[in-house]
Order: structure tokens, then sequence, then C-alpha cells
């Protein structure tokens, strides 16, 4: 009964973190097509995000990474929309069913993507901050362990789906 | 799969329904008629002896081995 009201409680909070991360991205991505004809707003992009120095050197430069930060906030509000179906679709009476399994390793996947998508931002970052001595605002490269934990989860998953058919069909 | 169920032979020698066998055995007629259709992955020993004894045959008469 605990464990039920907890995992009400983390669905509901899934989804706000969803949202709040489609509004992070929505909001930078509109703010940067505003600063291609108001340079102020690269100042601000959102929630004190400043990407003016990037701007005032290169709006090529300032777009990549512009490009980046979106990509890396979207595939968060992706893999925050994957927990609030994985909570959806959990039950704790059938734990072990197929689309548990598959959200599961398609969360993997997302986290990996993340990762390497940090791992160009970062050096790309790091790259312009060495030769024009800019701040570098890198974006945490942690997430390949979380990766993995959640492959063998997803992996331990799917035994127990074919040990619980198995099971089922044992007359 | 290697293993066929001949259930539904036995139950026309004992003029038996699927229905009556699975509740005398104490199964449902869901699982019976997995059993009966082949898509059984295992059979208990507690089961095979519970219908050995309901139709009065041996195992031989129930399971057959044909290779694929």
């Amino acid at each position: 009964m605990k464990t039920k009201k907890i995992l009400k409680f983390m669905h509901i909070l899934s989804w706000f973190v969803f949202i709040g991360l489609c509004i992070k991205t929505g909001g930078i991505l509109i703010s940067y097509f505003m600063s291609i004809t108001t340079p102020e707003a690269a100042e601000n992009l959102y929630a004190g995000l400043d990407l003016s120095e990037y701007y005032k050197h290169s709006f090529k430069q300032y777009t990549f990474i512009v490009s980046y930060k979106v990509a890396l906030f979207a595939t968060e509000a992706y893999i925050a929309f994957l927990v609030t179906q994985l909570l959806k679709a959990l039950n704790l009476e059938k734990p072990f069913n197929l689309k548990v399994q598959k959200l599961m390793q398609s969360i993997s996947y997302s986290i990996f993507n993340l990762w390497i998508l940090a791992m160009i931002h970062n050096t790309h970052v790091q790259f312009i901050g060495i030769r024009y001595h800019y701040s570098m605002d890198l974006f945490s490269s942690d997430f390949i362990f979380l990766a993995g934990v959640i492959f063998i989860f997803a992996q331990i998953i799917k035994r127990g789906i074919e040990i619980q058919s198995e099971n089922n069909l044992t007359i | 799969m290697a293993i066929i169920v001949n259930l539904d032979v036995m139950l026309a020698k004992r003029k038996m329904r699927s229905k009556e066998l699975a509740e005398i055995i104490d199964i449902t007629t869901a699982n019976l008629s997995i059993l009966k259709s082949g898509k059984a992955k295992a059979v208990r020993f507690s089961t095979l002896e519970a219908i050995c004894k309901a139709l009065d045959c041996q195992p031989a008469d129930i399971l057959e081995y044909i290779e694929d």
C-alpha cells in the first residue's frame, strides 16, 4: 500500500518534470529565434542562461551551442515522458510485462544518447573556452553509468518475463 | 513442439467432456485448453497424475513424442 502511494506520487512528479523540461526546451528555442533580431536576448535565454559571449564571437558557434542545449533538454524531456509511461504501465501484481521491459530499455538507450550529446557539447565548449578564454558551462557526463544500470535492470526484467511466461504455461 | 498431448482421444474413449475433466482434476477449462492445444510449456507430475487417475490411463496414452 505504501509502495503504491509512493509510485503514484512519483508518477505525478514525473509529469511535472516532463512539463518543466518541455517549457525549458521551448523557452530556449523561442529565445534563440528572438536573439536573431535582438542580440540582448542571448544574455538570458532561459533562467539566466547567458550565451552572449558566443553570440558576440560568432553566430555560427552560438547556434551550435544553443542546438546542443536544445537537443540535451529535449532528450531529458523525452526520458521524463518515458518515465511517466513506465510508472503508468507498472502493475505491482504483475510487474513483469513486455511493455515495462521495452520502456526500461528505451530509457537506457535514451540516457546513452544523452551521454553522447553531453560529451559532444562538452568537447565543443571546452575547445572554444580554452581557445578564446570563455567561461565553460559543462553538462554532467556521468549518464553512462546510469544508462548501464538501467539496461541491466531491463535485461533482468526481460528474463523475469520469460520465467513468468513459462510459469503461466505450466499446467 | 515434439511432445503431442492426445487428451481429446482419451476423453472420447472415456466419453468425458473437457469441462468435466477440468472439474475433476481441479484446473480451469482455459488451462486444460492450453494443454490440449499443445501450447503448454510444461506439465506438473501432480497434474499428469490427476489426469491419469480421472481417465484411468497411463501417461503414454496421453503423451506422444514425434520428432520435429
